[in-house]
């Protein structure tokens, strides 16, 4: 499978489920019966898209094997994708941490900033979780 | 860390000797795909595993990499055979 290929199921597949869940939510809001069903379409795309590009490649098995299973080429490649996907990861779940806190506060009108601290912890154990690993073990740094 | 590029004749002696990329990779202990990023040098590999490249060919290590583009390797023995000679 092209590398051109792969790219459209990984931007097939985040697109499918982004409206999956737009739509979901969309229908849970309006109780509209085709937000659900353009929502449950959505999904069979989802697992459709992920069936090829994660399933059919390989690419499933790799990231999910032992390191100790992988080459040195495959560990590199696992290691770099790995690494890009923390930092996304991380980023994600802060900004829909921060982005509901900030809807809810919106919607009943009042100021309230009891995740605000939460929030803080999670963006510093974000940065230094992998120091602090190194630091945990390793013999010299 | 930038790394230099480093030249081979895997593909060259892999062919010579009449084996595919699965036996290779079989023999040296990696997934065959990566002998191909090998053969394309796309990859760099560690000094174990050059060692073991070079060890599964029986030839030293210098034969095999380089970090100068390669000659034919028959150019390679003739220098070193006159070298010796002198």
């Amino acid at each position: 499978m092209s590398r051109s290929v792969r790219r459209a199921g990984v931007l097939l597949n985040y697109g499918s489920l982004v409206l999956m869940l737009v739509f979901f939510y969309a229908a849970k809001q309006t109780h509209a019966n085709e937000f659900l069903i353009i929502s449950v379409l959505a999904l069979i795309v989802t697992i459709a898209s992920c069936l090829y590009v994660h399933g059919k490649t390989g690419l499933w098995r790799l990231v999910h094997t032992n390191i100790e299973n992988l080459d040195e080429r495959e560990t590199q490649v696992v290691h770099i994708s790995l690494r890009r996907s923390y930092s996304a990861f991380s980023i994600l779940c802060l900004l829909v941490i921060l982005a509901s806190e900030l809807i809810e506060e919106y919607m009943s009108g009042t100021i309230n900033i009891s995740l605000l601290p939460a929030f803080a912890c999670l963006l510093y154990l974000a940065h230094t979780l992998p120091s602090s690993l190194i630091a945990w073990t390793e013999r010299e740094v | 860390m930038k790394t230099r590029k480093l030249f081979n004749r895997i593909s060259v002696l892999r062919q010579e000797r009449n084996i595919s990329r699965k036996e290779l990779a079989k023999k040296i202990g990696v997934n065959f795909q990566t002998v191909g990023y090998l053969e394309r040098e796309e990859y760099n590999p560690s000094l174990d595993l050059a060692f073991r490249i070079s060890e599964c060919f029986g030839l030293p290590i210098d034969l095999v990499f380089s970090t100068e583009p390669m000659r034919p390797l028959s150019e390679e023995l003739l220098d070193r055979k006159s070298q010796n000679g002198k």
